[in-house]
């Protein structure tokens, strides 16, 4: 009997939460429907530092990023987003020429102006980081500004791996 | 010694196949519409709406390849006037669930539709046809629902696009 009475309470509780999640209202009783966002970088490089040979260049052949993302809320609205930047540094120094790919794998959290998740780092091609954490950040700032990429690597510690860039162009929409 | 050189084979072979996605070369796209749609099919009540007050969509995608998943984000939000009788007007959103293909021209996956915030298609399955087009072009995203002879349909412009 208590059981049954618990399967009940849990089941409403279930369907009261469901149901609040569902529909999201704003005070006024407008329907608030959660922002997306996406940023693109057209050769404007900012940084990119590579964890294992301390390497920090600022000045890029080729730099280019591609990212879109909605903003969590709820099991309801998964953090869905797609991040991938790629860029070609010249040698500069004791720092050999590379290229890098900032690719994310999987979110595991959205706002609006950061994306958490994992990543993958590539150098030269090569497979350098797998499935590291990390996260993109000032991702909410206007066309100028720059975000960050801050990758924790499991041997040369966090946020070891970075890329910066420019924001050249951003598309921002809410409820229609 | 058969044995051995089997096993050598079947290493060098893995070791070949996971060398080849750490070489790939990916491409990455995106698209925006910036208040520029075309139609929206709501397969709940049959209605086409092609007057829509305002509609965005936003984007992006690599292209699968073998060792990398099928990443995307899509998102597509409208106002639909609804001028027939029993067709409105609606808030429609459209967003990209979980995608399992894409390629230059396609994102496939599961999909949500809401209608004025409210889920009225969970994770069906659907896909984004067209996306790869020139500016001006238009994008078809069709979406099954398991309820419905009628698929639900966003379909939008090509406002701006970025490819690398």
């Amino acid at each position: 009997m208590k059981k049954r009475m618990f399967i009940v309470i849990s089941v409403l509780a279930l369907a009261v939460l469901l149901s609040a999640t569902a529909i999201i209202r704003s005070k006024a009783g407008i329907v608030f429907i959660l922002s997306s966002h996406s940023i693109w970088t057209n050769s404007q490089g900012r940084k990119i530092v590579d964890a294992q040979t301390t390497c920090q260049y600022t000045s890029f052949t080729k730099f280019d990023t591609i990212t879109s993302w909605s903003e969590y809320y709820t099991t309801l609205f998964p953090a869905i987003a797609q991040f991938r930047g790629a860029a070609l540094a010249p040698a500069s120094g004791l720092c050999a020429a590379e290229t890098y790919e900032f690719v994310l794998m999987e979110t595991t959290s959205t706002n609006k102006k950061t994306i958490e998740g994992t990543w993958n780092i590539y150098k030269s091609n090569g497979l350098a980081c797998s499935l590291c954490t990390g996260a993109a950040h000032d991702m909410n700032d206007p066309v100028g500004s720059a975000y960050r990429v801050e990758v924790d690597d499991p041997v040369y510690g966090i946020g070891a791996w970075q890329y910066q860039g420019y924001i050249t162009q951003r598309k921002d929409f809410a409820n229609p | 010694m058969k044995k051995r050189i089997i096993v050598t084979f079947f290493a060098l072979m893995i070791a070949g196949l996971l060398s080849v996605p750490a070489a790939a070369q990916l491409f990455t796209h995106s698209v925006w519409t910036n208040n520029n749609g075309i139609s929206i099919v709501d397969a709940s009540n049959g209605c086409e709406n092609t007057i829509l007050e305002k509609f965005d969509m936003a984007t992006s995608w690599t292209e699968y390849t073998p060792g990398y998943p099928a990443q995307a984000h899509f998102r597509g939000v409208s106002h639909a006037e609804g001028f027939v009788h029993g067709c409105g007007p609606h808030y429609y959103e459209f967003s990209l669930n979980n995608s399992v293909g894409t390629d230059p021209d396609t994102i496939k996956g599961y999909w949500d539709v809401y209608r004025d915030g409210v889920l009225k298609c969970s994770s069906c399955a659907g896909n984004a046809y067209g996306v790869g087009g020139p500016v001006g072009n238009n994008y078809k995203l069709i979406i099954d629902d398991p309820f419905s002879a009628t698929d639900w349909a966003y379909i939008g412009y090509i406002d701006q696009r970025k490819d690398f």
